[in-house]
């Protein structure tokens, strides 16, 4: 083989065995070959290279001498119009920024003097630098850096000149002075604000980053660098496409690929910042998971799933006012809440959607989660649970098989192997039991937990087990031992400083005393519980919970005639209600229907009657007309109409109250008696004596065998029906 | 600045193709030789940070630039007639690198001219300017010498240097198989490096 030049015999070795290539060489030429001296340097260079070459460098280097760039490095101490550059504040991808101070014995002023590498603007085109320093200075915002003006050096470097901000990065800043997440909020808010500025005038600004948000000394961030801020526009030519200085994390999908940039890549960038400023700060599980909820929406993907910058600003408002949020809980989670509140029964192919769901959280449950994120799971859970199925109406579903659904479920808890986790679902599967009004299971599974809890002194998970507890005792009808287990865990809540639950606690044993017709105990436990009100955990329907606890004080309060109180916390209750972003169909109807009788017991019946027709309303919506709640409200609206002597008004309102009585109840009820007393006196006044007396005589024997002959009902029964009596007579005689 | 236009008769014309690429580029859609300068510096500046990230250890995607091989390709294939590229497929790679190459030397020697055309009227006439030679152009001779000694490797070294193309990018360029362009680009290497 015969080879023209060393470089050819090299390739050859090369291409024989490229590890063997010295000990090969001898096969095809000896030392003394003319070549040969050639052939090893080659060798001794593959080898080299192949630890490192340097040519590209070479040729990058070489490259930079293409552009001028690094002339704008060299600037320091140089005269640019009125300005002197006396320091340089920093360089990036797109240039150099200078700091000029004016020294034309004028005026004292700072500013920043930003140079834009001449290959970009050479990139960019003629006039770019011009349009875009216009967009930029069309940009007036508190919390953008603002641009004067944009000119050309003595050596036509161009350059723009710019509001000087003397501040610290916000990521900084927040470590610095220590901030809290809402205080954190707030600053990002603003930035957030800058940015919607920008997008109504057409600019991306397309790098937020921590470096280019300072905060100065007012506090006040103020975004800066608009610098790679481009027009959104679709007709740029591509090389301005192609200018991408975007620093590493905070660059969208579509800018690392290169692709057209929008608003949403600044939403990216946002999330991003919101991520790094919300990490290193320690906060609730709760609150933790609303912010990332809300970072991993703006991090999505797809530019256009990412939320527009005004939802992220409500989102932030939500999250600094603890209100829930819509992207919160998983999408499974909260749709299907969502779906089930608009149904007013499960039926059961949905409840087995809820059994399957939770057989799915079992299996996650047993895959390889760590602890905490296990528990998390279990308290979404709960409250999904807890949720759907109370809105679960007895019978309206198959409710024997629910039960075994539900036993069966509750006994594989054992199987779990985190003995917190199995507390836990414990304490779910107890509430679950609960609401299908299967009391022993979930007493049963109730003390399962607080005794876990107890023992591994988790108070606060105690507590609420032992609510459930004496929840489900006081529905078996044992209240003596509810109020007992509820006094117990008071007395644990204020040793333990569970401060949380002290509401709660108190809430519920006002309710206790409250059915028992003891208002004073009642009044005193719910003055509680709203004296301690702003300690209440904020969980998802806050408001809702917190109106309840108001509508509970005010109700004590006018049953002991303390009607100020009364009407103070009702309207109260009203207002938070409204606070609320779920409707609550059924709890503001329930604060209708007091206020209503609460006006009504004070005789006030125009207010009494406007109130109780929206409760009625509401009720009958919610429940169908056939329902009990609407006979005692119809009832209830009769008896204000009959007070206002609007008695035909009021009529058809008590004879729907009847028939609903009289179906649930049957003839012989007390209460179907007393509607009907309602009844007979609305014939009186207009004047149906016959009537009227017909039906108070087939009253008056059940209200004597129900409360006895001496009792006020009865009494004032019979007055009625000497009164009626009366009448006839006397129409009688003048007929 | 030099006309461009003056040196770009200096440029061995091996194709009609090339004269075709370089009129278009300078006379029609880019209006300054900067704006030219601009997009192969940058061109450039994306092979060199593609090496480098790519020998790091633990190259993110994000912190590579994207793909700037195809920024120039980009713009150049807008202004050329398509049909061009699609027949001369591998003709137009080739001298689309050729002319970066091109540049950046040419870029070079002019500058030089400059600064020594500068430093004339500085010093007086009979004092020998040293010539320096600059790394860059023992480089670039080096490459002039590969082409006449290995054209094929050449090929392979233009590709790999000027449109940052690796191993797979130029195996289907070329139409070669894989392990030859190793070999072929591996002695390119190696022939620059002796030449130091």
């Amino acid at each position: 083989m015969k080879f023209d030049t060393p470089l050819a015999l090299f390739q050859h070795l090369l291409s024989i065995d490229e590890n063997n290539m010295e000990a090969n060489l001898p096969n095809f030429i000896n030392e003394k070959h003319e070549f040969y001296a050639d052939v090893t340097a080659l060798i001794t260079a593959h080898e080299e290279n192949k630890k490192q070459t340097s040519f590209n460098e070479l040729i990058g280097k070489q490259a930079e001498q293409l552009v001028e760039d690094n002339a704008i490095h060299e600037l320091l101490n140089t005269q640019v119009g009125v300005y002197k550059l006396t320091k340089k504040l920093g360089q990036g991808g797109m240039g150099a920024v200078y700091l000029g101070e004016r020294n034309d014995g004028q005026l004292e002023q700072k500013v920043a003097i930003k140079f834009v590498y001449p290959s970009i603007v050479a990139l960019a085109g003629e006039g770019f630098l011009q349009k875009e320093a216009q967009h930029l200075a069309n940009l007036d915002h508190t919390n953008i850096a603002k641009i004067f003006t944009v000119g050309y050096t003595n050596e036509n470097i161009p350059y723009m000149l710019m509001e000087y901000v003397d501040g610290t990065p916000i990521d900084q800043y927040c470590e610095e002075s220590n901030l809290e997440l809402d205080a954190r909020l707030s600053l990002f808010k603003k930035v957030c604000d800058a940015v919607q500025t920008a997008h109504k005038n057409m600019v991306i600004h397309a790098d937020i980053k921590p470096s280019n948000i300072l905060v100065d000394k007012q506090g006040e961030p103020k975004l800066m660098d608009f610098g790679i801020a481009k027009r959104i526009s679709q007709n740029e030519v591509s090389a301005q496409k192609n200018i991408s200085a975007a620093s590493h994390n905070y660059a969208s999908p579509e800018q690392v690929n290169n692709e057209n940039l929008t608003t949403a890549s600044d939403i990216f960038a946002l999330g991003q910042n919101l991520k790094y400023l919300s990490e290193d700060i320690k906060l609730k599980p709760l609150k933790r998971n609303e912010v990332q909820s809300v970072i991993k929406q703006c991090l999505h993907q797809e530019p256009d799933s990412r939320p527009s910058l005004t939802k992220l600003m409500t989102y932030l408002d939500d999250i600094k006012k603890d209100r829930s949020l819509e992207t919160y809980s998983s999408s499974l989670f909260y749709t299907t809440r969502k779906l089930i509140s608009r149904y007013k029964a499960l039926s059961f192919s949905t409840m087995t959607a809820v059994i399957l769901l939770i057989a799915f959280m079992f299996n996650l449950v047993n895959s390889n989660i760590e602890l905490e994120k296990q528990s998390e799971i279990a308290e979404e859970s709960l409250e999904f649970l807890e949720g759907s199925l109370l809105q679960l109406q007895a019978g309206d579903i198959n409710h024997k098989t629910v039960k075994e659904l539900v036993q069966s479920r509750a006994d594989e808890i054992e199987n779990v192997e985190s003995a917190d986790v199995q507390a836990k679902l414990n304490y779910i599967f107890g509430r679950i039991a609960h609401n299908i009004d299967e009391f022993d299971i979930s007493m049963t599974l109730a003390q399962k937990a607080i005794d876990f809890f107890g023992k591994n002194q988790k108070y606060y998970s105690q507590l609420r087990a032992m609510t459930s507890q004496a929840e489900a005792i006081r529905k078996k009808g044992d209240v003596n031992k509810a109020i007992a287990i509820y006094k117990e865990a008071l007395e644990i809540a204020i040793t333990h400083d569970i401060n949380t639950s002290i509401p709660t606690i108190n809430n519920n044993l006002g309710g206790i005393y409250f059915s028992l017709n003891d208002y004073e105990n009642a009044y005193i436990h719910f003055l509680e519980t709203i004296s301690n009100i702003d300690k209440l955990e904020r969980r998802l329907d806050h408001y809702g919970s917190e109106a309840m606890m108001y509508q509970n004080f005010a109700s004590a309060a006018g049953q002991l005639n303390k009607y100020d109180e009364a009407e103070k916390y009702f309207k109260l209750a009203q207002q938070t209600l409204n606070k609320s972003s779920d409707k609550n169909l059924g709890q503001k109807a329930e604060l209708n229907s007091q206020l209503g009788f609460f006006y009504l017991h004070q005789e006030q019946y125009d207010l009494a009657s406007e109130y109780l027709t929206s409760s009625l309303r509401s009720t009958i919506d919610l429940y169908g007309k056939d329902h009990l709640n609407v006979a005692y409200k119809s009832f209830n609206l009769a008896k204000t109409y009959q007070g206002l002597k609007q008695y035909t008004k009021a009529q058809p309102f008590i004879e729907q109250a009847e028939k609903i009585f009289l179906t649930k109840f049957g003839e012989q009820d007390y209460r179907l008696a007393i509607v009907r007393n309602g009844l007979a006196d609305c014939l009186y006044f207009q004047g149906q004596n016959e009537e009227a007396l017909s039906i108070i005589e087939k009253t008056i024997p059940v209200l004597t065998g129900f409360f006895g002959a001496d009792h006020t009902r009865t009494t004032d029964a019979l007055e009625s029906k000497a009164d009626i009596e009366k009448a006839i007579a006397k129409s009688d005689s003048e007929v | 600045m030099e006309d461009k236009q003056s040196l770009l008769h200096d440029v061995s014309p091996s194709e009609n193709f090339t004269e075709i690429l370089n009129c278009w580029v300078i006379h029609n859609d880019l209006k300054s030789a900067n704006q030219l300068r601009s997009i192969i510096y940058y061109h450039l500046k994306g092979i060199v940070k593609k090496q480098i990230a790519s020998k790091a250890s633990t190259s993110k995607l994000i912190e590579q630039l994207p793909n700037t091989t195809s920024l120039l390709h980009e713009v150049l294939v807008q202004l050329s007639p398509p049909k061009e590229i699609f027949d001369n497929r591998e003709q137009f790679f080739l001298s689309l690198a050729s002319f970066v190459r091109w540049m950046l030397l040419d870029d070079l020697k002019a500058k030089n001219a400059q600064k020594r055309s500068n430093q004339r009227e500085a010093i007086t006439e009979f004092i020998p300017l040293p010539e320096d030679p600059e790394p860059y152009i023992i480089f670039d001779n080096a490459l002039s010498k590969l082409e006449q000694l290995a054209p094929r490797s050449y090929k392979v070294a233009l590709l790999h240097y000027f449109l940052g193309y690796d191993i797979d990018d130029i195996g289907i360029e070329l139409t070669i198989k894989k392990s030859t362009i190793y070999n072929e680009l591996s002695t390119a290497k190696a022939y620059l490096r002796t030449q130091y």
